[in-house]
């Protein structure tokens, strides 16, 4: 057959993804990701109060409200030099784990796993545990569960924010919200009660267990140690995703990027230049096999092939723009940027994360057979198991400094620039502000999806998901279930790309 | 009010005032436009009383809702959905509730392309549906009237479903009526709140008479963390600032929004679990210095 070059729409992503590839027969041989969606956060910002930003940008995204809060407060912290509460650093590492514990779980067990009950999958030995399981929507078991329990350790946000999504508890100098021994015993039940269900559930064995397994031979060993380890939902994920071999496919650019999160409640303090963060940042070049550190000044968005006043080469966000400009012919394809560091395409995401913080398991995993989609998924496995951990030590760490304030006052100044830089479920967030005259002079998000799901940048090159489609082969043209698995393996969240598009669902032969 | 809802609706189903149609399911579509997913995401945490819950999967089955399509929680393929869409524009399927979350995008310079369907400006589906629709609901302020990305400047062009902003008139004219007789029905909030929006559902699947406000918002609307009772939003008193007032029309207002207030460390009323009834002492200096959320 002929290369022909067809457009593929997929959903349950939050907000809709347009994938237009060529494929030579059945092998993916070029890509290009189409963000359809433009809201413009960044102008309505301009102009603004700078604390509006407090407001306005949690609701980027429903999804991951919190980070984009941490990251707006963090930005404008930096810019104004403001202490801050440790006992604030400490809450807001607390709700941000909580929201990636949820996550991982409604987007594992209600986006990703749902692919393994297609039909396409029919005569594969693990599909009818995979069905008992998974089977959307919301029929099988553990995708029921997760409805329930993604929502009770919301509780902990809750506690502190009032709401979720969309809550405005944290500002310059600490949180809102007052401690109190209520919000802690709610804290600590909600984190009881998600334990006990993911030990039971999703693991299949203690947390402690689990923790203990440091490589991969470990895990295989555990996986098949027990009927109860192999019919967990991890056990059932593992099995299924490498007997079709996810681990296979997805690879994309060799090197990852993360910029750190969690800081250390005592030492982030101004002039904020050592950023200590429980969870490091680091670029890992694929090339030297190293971890480089990360600085912020490497960073820059290209516009070359995106719907936007074009500026020619990289800019650093705090000189960026965002000026739409649409096209419909020509070669501009995209709402989305094409953020680059070191002017290398690079892969952000939990994998990231935590391959760069040095997590034995993950880089286990990583050395033997690189980023693949499989090994993203169960990482969304593997990292509430440790997050669970941290939060119970944070908890404990609040009933110790319960004491303490949750907030200083100090005024805000009319000048500077920050940025706050934290990593959200999928992936490294950044917010870059310029204030001037006590007015937002400039505001750039820069989210997960949009390093990932990134267009082809000024020297054209290849976004990471364009990257990651090519060689991959599609059995069945009209259910590109192959497809599916790489891009939900990134958590594809394109609401969030805030310049991000929102594509039409039919697939359409263009050639 | 979680009461008098449970008794008002026995009372109603007592006189067999029932949905049109209830011998067959009643289909539910949810499409997203210029949205942040806030809403789905926010009726996954819907809860009721007892550990057990009452959640998004209990209303569609204890209602009988059969969920034609949501663009993130549903299985169904894009190409099936988009034969759905077909198959209730041909009046082929009957649909009951037509959700709509986030705003309606009209830029770049009125075309709709902005946010597409298919290729088409995404608008223009949502305004056929709504006109095949026995209730078409405005999910969260954004489709109500606008919200965040209606702010100045409008960057996207955006509107509501039936009001841009506090001005009636948004996609649909201000006369325009469901095919059940009502105007666009506003669930407000910045989220809507999860178990306002599972209430709102079950009364129109109830065929419960709706009184709406002067802009269109049902009496089950109310501010954030509010008591039911004087419908006072409760962020201040119990996160510690300022109400927003996202069930407001005009939300975001061009003012500065943040505002901090502060709370006594330590001294602060234990927090009634959510849904007792609360007694609020009416002048109690705490709640966003008594203004009302209503925009």
């Amino acid at each position: 057959m002929a290369k022909q070059i067809i457009k593929m729409d997929l959903n349950r992503v939050e907000g809709d993804l347009e994938i237009k590839l060529e494929v030579d027969d059945h092998t993916v041989t070029d890509a290009w990701c189409v963000g359809t969606m433009y809201r413009g956060f960044e102008q309505i910002l301009v102009g603004r109060a700078p604390t509006d930003a407090l407001v306005i940008t949690p609701r980027i995204c429903g999804i991951c409200s919190t980070s984009q809060l941490y990251a707006a407060t963090s930005a404008l912290e930096v810019a104004f030099q403001t202490p801050l509460a440790p006992n604030a650093t400490r809450i807001r590492n607390l709700c941000l784990m909580a929201e990636a514990v949820m996550s991982d779980a409604r987007h594992t067990f209600l986006m990703f796993a749902p692919d393994f009950c297609n039909p396409a999958y029919r005569g594969q030995p693990l599909y009818g545990e995979a069905l008992e399981l998974f089977e959307p929507p919301f029929k099988g078991r553990v995708a029921r569960e997760t409805v329930y329990h993604s929502k009770q350790i919301l509780g902990i946000v809750i506690a502190f924010g009032g709401q979720w999504p969309h809550a405005t508890y944290m500002m310059p100098g600490g949180v809102t919200c007052p401690l109190t021994e209520e919000s802690l015993a709610a804290c600590l039940a909600a984190i009881d009660d998600y334990t006990q269900w993911y030990e039971q559930t999703v693991l299949g064995c203690r947390c402690e267990r689990w923790l203990g397994l440091n490589t991969m031979a470990d895990f295989f060993a555990w996986l098949d140690e027990t009927e109860a380890h192999r019919h967990s939902a991890v056990g059932v994920f593992a099995r299924f995703g490498r007997a079709l071999g996810l681990h296979q496919t997805g690879q994309g650019t060799p090197h990852l990027l993360s910029t750190g999160c969690y800081y250390d409640p005592e030492n982030w303090q101004p002039p904020f230049t050592a950023r200590q963060c429980l969870q490091p940042a680091g670029f890992y070049d694929g090339e030297t096999d190293r971890i480089e550190s990360f600085d912020q000044r490497q960073v820059a968005e290209h516009v070359r092939y995106s719907w936007y006043a074009d500026y020619g080469g990289g800019r650093h966000p705090w000189e960026g723009e965002t000026q739409p400009d649409y096209q419909p012919d020509g070669d501009r394809y995209t709402y989305a940027k094409a953020p680059r560091y070191q002017d290398q395409v690079v892969q952000l995401g939990p994998l990231s994360d935590l391959v760069i913080a040095g997590d034995r398991l993950l880089t286990s995993f990583f050395q033997a057979e690189g980023a693949n989609t499989w090994l993203r998924q169960f990482t969304r496995f593997h990292r509430p198991v440790s997050l669970l951990q941290q939060m119970r030590r944070t908890v404990i760490e609040l009933q110790q400094h319960f004491d303490e304030p949750t907030f200083i006052k100090s005024a805000l100044g009319a000048e500077g620039e920050g940025c706050g830089l934290i990593n959200a479920s999928r992936g490294s967030l950044g917010h870059w502000v310029k204030i001037k005259d006590g007015r937002i002079a400039n505001y750039q998000v820069i989210t997960p999806t949009s390093w990932n799901g990134s267009p082809r940048d000024s020297a054209n090159r290849r976004g990471h998901w364009e990257e990651s489609f090519i060689g991959l082969e599609i059995k069945d043209l009209d259910n590109p279930i192959e497809l599916c698995h790489v891009v939900r393996s990134h958590d594809a969240c394109l609401v969030c790309t805030v310049h991000f598009v929102k594509g039409g669902r039919k697939r359409t032969f263009l050639v | 009010m979680y009461l008098y809802w449970d008794q008002l609706k026995q009372e109603l189903s007592e006189q067999g005032q029932n949905f049109r149609g209830r011998d067959r399911e009643a289909t539910l579509l949810w499409m997203a436009c210029g949205s942040c997913n806030g809403e789905s995401m926010a009726i996954l945490g819907a809860e009721g009383p007892g550990k057990a819950g009452y959640n998004l999967l209990d209303f569609l089955e204890d209602e009988g809702v059969r969920l034609l399509w949501h663009p993130s929680l549903s299985e169904t393929s894009p190409r099936e959905a988009a034969t759905i869409i077909a198959r209730i524009l041909a009046a082929e399927e009957e649909l009951a509730m037509l959700c709509v979350e986030g705003s309606i995008i009209n830029g770049p310079h009125g075309s709709g392309m902005y946010d597409t369907f298919d290729g088409q400006p995404k608008r223009d589906i949502i305004r056929a549906l709504c006109d095949r629709a026995q209730y078409v609901i405005a999910m969260g302020t954004c489709s109500a009237f606008g919200g965040i990305p209606a702010a100045p400047p409008n960057p996207s062009e955006s509107c509501g479903l039936q009001f841009t902003n506090e001005q009636p008139g948004g996609l649909l004219g201000p006369e325009w009526r469901s095919r059940a007789g009502l105007p666009v029905i506003n669930v407000a909030g910045c989220p809507a709140d999860a178990q306002t929006m599972i209430k709102t559902m079950s009364l129109v699947l109830a065929g419960l008479p709706l009184e709406l406000d002067k802009f269109n918002r049902p009496l089950t609307v109310g501010p954030c963390l509010s008591d039911g009772i004087t419908k006072r939003c409760g962020t201040a008193q119990k996160v510690g600032y300022a109400c927003v007032g996202c069930i407001g029309a005009k939300f975001p207002l061009s003012k500065p929004m943040f505002r901090q207030v502060e709370l006594p460390q330590r001294e602060l009323p234990v927090l009634l679990p959510p849904r007792a009834p609360i007694f609020m002492i009416p002048g109690s200096d705490a709640a966003g210095n008594g203004a009302p959320c209503h925009g």
